[in-house]
């Protein structure tokens, strides 16, 4: 019940977040339809991890399923090699379009790219240092 | 790694959700382990042959790399 309790209120804040974002946005003279999406976007996830939580809670086989899927070993394992992958991917993506930006000069696309593909590299280098040392 | 997790069960009459239960795992990592996908941890492995009542390597062969 802890963890699905966590998540509950973390998703309440990402609702509480998305509905400030909206309001703020609507209230202002110039509206941004992207702010708009996103905080939209914020507020129907919000809702439905909510709701899907609730209805966990309330049944007590699958609120056991969900407490052994969050700690099972192989799930964290798959979300550790999918969050490598991603990772991996990401950087080669932005890599490839920094240097397709470069070719068409436009350089600070292909400067911002570069530089998110280092920092990213670098985190995962302190990350990988700190974790080796406390394991 | 090969393992005898699957004859074992059957032959207790114990179903993948039964098995999966005891061992606080979901279903489908015990097909996973039946099929020889996944590779259980050092508890897994131990809460698997506590809960058949065998060694652990009864259950599960190391076969080299």
């Amino acid at each position: 019940m802890k963890i699905l309790k966590t998540k509950i209120i973390w998703f309440s804040t990402f609702l509480f977040i998305g509905i400030v974002l909206f309001a703020v946005n609507l209230i202002s003279l110039e509206t941004n339809p992207y702010v708009t999406g996103f905080s939209a976007g914020m507020i129907a996830v919000s809702l439905i991890k909510i709701f899907q939580f609730i209805k966990i809670s309330k049944n007590q086989k699958s609120l056991k399923k969900f407490e052994i899927e969050q700690n099972e070993e192989r799930i964290m394992m798959l979300a550790e090699k999918s969050g490598r992958y991603t990772l991996l991917i990401t950087i080669i993506i932005e890599l490839a379009a920094a240097i397709i930006f470069m070719l068409l000069k436009k350089n600070n696309l292909a400067m911002t790219l570069a530089t998110v593909a280092g920092l990213q590299t670098f985190l995962n280098l302190i990350m990988y240092y700190w974790m080796s040392k406390k394991f | 790694m090969k393992n005898h997790l699957e004859k074992l069960r059957k032959e207790n009459g114990i179903s993948q959700e039964e098995l999966a239960e005891a061992l606080q795992v979901s279903r489908q990592t015990i097909i996973s382990l039946e099929k020889g996908r996944y590779n259980p941890s050092i508890i897994l492995a131990f809460r698997a042959a506590n809960f058949f009542k065998k060694a652990i390597e009864e259950i599960f062969v190391y076969e080299g790399e």
